[in-house]
């Protein structure tokens, strides 16, 4: 066998072997949900393209508009996606030292490894823009050219960021450990992506939904999208155009702009990596791996050190070193970024809400608005929970082991998991209603009533996610992240919404009788004050339940758990 | 110290280990060999009250590790085969973290931790993150995290994996004065040499079934080497 297909070989096997009945049973409902979201992308950009056709003069500026937008965003991802599976496929692939200890030539392993960069980074892009494509070909009637043209022009517009990134990544990999730099280059990239997210919010694009805004829609597109002759994704769209619109044009000329400018970087990154690669692999096989920290592990735990003793030392100990490892886990701290996002997001929604329009000024209205508020909250909370407190207990991993050899009870060991994740839980929840009722509004009993029961619920939402994380833990995880997407995962968003759905709707009752009494200017009467009192009752009774009965049996199943 | 009777381990269908009868003295160093697969590491995770055994009971130091866990953990000192870390914690949070499991006071506990990492080396490694350390140096923070609360049963899952030669000879000589200081060491190992060097009582065990045990002497008594014998019985 030829060395090239032999050094991919290994990654092809792999593959297949990940193929089995069970597995492929095992991910038939993502692959569904794929499924469905290909079916969703090519409907929605079919009828976006009929709608588009429909439109005269604007028209065809809209699809190409839209094209050349599609193009854009894949480049962005891909520039990035590439630079990160480059790090990982020259760097830090496990294969790495089974490769160079054996008699292949550094250029070949180069090749199979820009291969694999390309594969790797690039599969998901060529599979979701394939109904884009489709829908474009359909609505504009395009020929047979099209869809042989389009691999030709795709791959080629492709190869240009896995070109760039793995010229970058070589470069970083030279100044950087790239154990490090793969972090710092994430961090970035989430941080340039929120950021993107934050401008496309700050720009209110909910304003084009106003007919009175139609005039400046022209406008708006041109600020969105930017044409410059100078970069691919406007190559590829102009390689693609005079094949749907059948108008002529310099199709070929942008084509061969494409393949030669794919090649070019190609070779780009073949030279980097001949002049680099050696020297920065030996750096990143022989370094030691120093952890970045983040300036916030030392606002938050400061020089906490573990040096109480017994009991409450203890619990101290657990909390810290919780902190300390998540603190300093760089595959956390994307997560964190958007959770502050998020919270920006949501909060800036309350405040550009149109409330004069809906009559949101007026005393009820607010209210109402606050109430459904809560509802909305318990959601981003138990969110929140699913990725940060369910997954608490098996974050201990494989080192289980020293937990569960020392003379620690596991009641001890899994209240210590729900203090340290309910704390900065109920801070944020606080933060969020009362950050959210100013804007509103909402003074008096309605801002103490919905305090109180954000903060039950809080604490029901905690103990839903710290016990059933115990009850379904995976303490053999590759990716953080797929903890909370396993079925005990699931089961606990199910429940923690039906917890947060019970709770809006028993303190609903007492919140009517209140407004009630008010509108008609009178105090409550007896059978009122035992119908507010039984529901609000309920309300901490469904939350009580929410935080024991998961705990409970979490720590039965601790106690009893072998297999870790 | 040490009583494991009628132990039994069943994973399935399959015992991975069955009527275990062992008793291990005060100061004893027991050995416990076995080819691969023959359940050392499980009736090692048994004692150390990780696995449940599903029949017989095991008393460390008078309390049964099934009914009072807590009692019998805190007398027992755990180093496993394959011990996963911590790996964002550096060696000095982590031997604190440990120690405050056991509910030690901060100056034991940093008396302890200087005293032992001296003993094992690794003072100078102990501020940076454990994820940089080497598989030898990993080994030694286990032994001294198993040995900070002073533990009167000390368990070693193949206590030499990773260790250089300077390393191994450190932990003989440990062993050995550990064992004259009354403490109980039950050892699970394929190396026959450390176990025929320092092993006072010796337990074969093969396709879950204790198949030869006691004291050295008693079983090596025909002249025959350790090596021999354990080849003969486990054929």
């Amino acid at each position: 066998m030829k060395l090239l297909p032999l050094l991919f070989l290994p990654k092809l096997l792999s593959v297949k072997n990940s193929l089995s009945t069970k597995k492929t049973l095992k991910r038939l409902p993502f692959t569904l949900l794929g499924v469905a979201f290909w079916l969703f992308v090519y409907i929605v950009f079919r009828k976006l393209l009929i709608y588009f056709k429909g439109t005269e003069i604007l028209g065809d500026i809209l699809s190409a508009k839209l094209l050349s937008m599609v193009f854009l965003s894949f480049l962005g991802l891909l520039m990035m996606s590439n630079i990160l599976t480059a790090l990982s496929t020259f760097y830090l692939s496990r294969d790495l030292e089974i490769l160079f200890a054996r008699p292949v030539e550094t250029s070949k392993i180069q090749t199979a490894k820009t291969l694999e960069t390309f594969l790797t980074s690039s599969w998901m892009v060529i599979l979701f823009a394939l109904p884009v494509f489709i829908a474009y070909g359909h609505v504009y009637e395009a020929g047979f050219i099209y869809y042989i043209a389009l691999p030709v022009i795709f791959i080629s517009f492709l190869l240009i960021p896995v070109g760039i990134g793995i010229t970058v990544t070589h470069v970083i990999a030279k100044m950087l450990p790239p154990s490090s730099a793969r972090s710092i280059v994430m961090a970035l990239g989430i941080l340039f992506f929120l950021g993107v997210l934050l401008l496309l919010r700050f720009m209110q694009p909910e304003k084009l939904l106003r007919p009175e805004a139609f005039p400046t829609l022209l406008e708006y597109l041109t600020t969105i999208g930017v044409d410059s002759p100078f970069m691919p994704h406007y190559w590829a769209t102009q390689a693609l155009l005079p094949l749907l619109t059948a108008r002529g044009g310099e199709g070929i000329f942008y084509t061969l702009l494409l393949i030669s400018n794919g090649a070019f970087f190609l070779l780009i990154a073949s030279w980097a990596g001949s002049l680099f690669y050696i020297d920065a692999l030996d750096k990143a096989l022989s370094s030691k791996r120093e952890g970045l920290r983040l300036p916030l592990e030392r606002l938050l735990v400061g020089r906490s050190r573990f040096r109480e003793g017994g009991t409450s030392g203890l619990r101290k100990a657990l909390m810290l070193k919780d902190m300390k490892v998540f603190l300093r886990d760089q595959s956390q701290w994307p997560q964190l970024f958007l959770l502050v996002v998020l919270i920006v997001l949501y909060v800036y929604n309350f405040k550009v809400l149109p409330l004069e329009t809906i009559g949101g000024t007026s005393f009820f209205m607010s209210n109402f608005i606050g109430f459904f508020n809560l509802g909305l909250a318990g959601f981003v909370l138990s969110a929140v929970a699913a990725r940060f407190l369910f997954p608490a207990v098996s974050l201990e991993g494989q080192s289980f082991w020293i937990i569960k050899s020392s003379p620690l009870s596991m009641k001890e060991f899994l209240y210590s998991k729900l203090l340290s994740g309910l704390i900065p839980l109920v801070i944020l929840s606080e933060i969020l209603t009362l950050g959210t009722n100013l804007i509103l509004g909402i003074k008096g009993v309605m801002m103490f009533l919905s305090l109180g029961i954000i903060f039950l619920m809080t604490l029901s939402i905690g103990g839903l996610g710290v016990g059933l994380g115990a009850i379904y833990p995976n303490f053999r995880y590759e990716n953080i992240a797929s903890i909370p997407m396993g079925l005990g995962g699931i089961f606990f968003m199910i429940l923690s919404l039906l917890c947060v759905g019970l709770t809006v709707l028993f303190s609903a009752w007492p919140l009517y009788l209140y407004f009630n009494a008010k509108l008609l200017g009178r105090v409550f009467t007896h059978y009122e004050v035992f119908q507010i009192s039984l529901s609000l009752l309920m309300v901490v009774v469904i939350n009580a339940l929410c935080l024991y009965i998961p705990l409970r049996i979490g720590v039965k199943k601790l106690e009893e758990i072998e297999d870790f | 110290m040490l009583r494991l009777s009628g132990v039994g381990k069943r994973f399935g269908n399959n015992w991975a280990i069955r009527d275990l009868d062992i008793e291990v003295e005060r100061g004893k160093i027991f050995g416990f060999l076995g080819p691969n697969g023959a359940g050392k590491t499980t009736t090692i995770k048994m004692i150390a009250g990780l696995l449940r055994p599903t029949t017989g009971q095991i008393m460390v130091n008078g309390h049964d590790i099934v009914r009072e866990p807590l009692m019998a953990k805190s007398v027992i000192g755990y180093i496993p085969d394959r011990g996963f870390l911590y790996e964002k914690l550096n060696g000095r949070e982590f031997l604190h973290f440990v120690a405050s499991l056991h509910k030690m006071t901060p100056d034991d506990a940093k008396e302890k931790i200087d005293h032992l990492t001296e003993t094992f080396s690794i003072k100078e490694i102990l501020g940076e993150l454990i994820e940089g350390y080497s598989a030898g140096m990993r080994q030694r923070l286990m032994f001294v995290s198993a040995m900070l609360h002073e533990p009167k049963v000390l368990l070693i899952d193949e206590p030499i994996i990773g260790l250089d030669p300077r390393g191994v000879r450190m932990l003989k000589d440990l062993l050995e004065r550990l064992a004259q200081n009354g403490i109980t060491i039950f050892m699970a190992t394929h190396s026959l040499l450390i176990a025929e060097e320092l092993c006072s009582d010796i337990g074969i065990v093969n396709n879950g079934k204790l198949i030869a045990s006691g004291t050295k002497e008693g079983l090596l008594n025909s002249g025959k080497g350790l090596e021999e014998f354990f080849l003969q019985v486990t054929e």
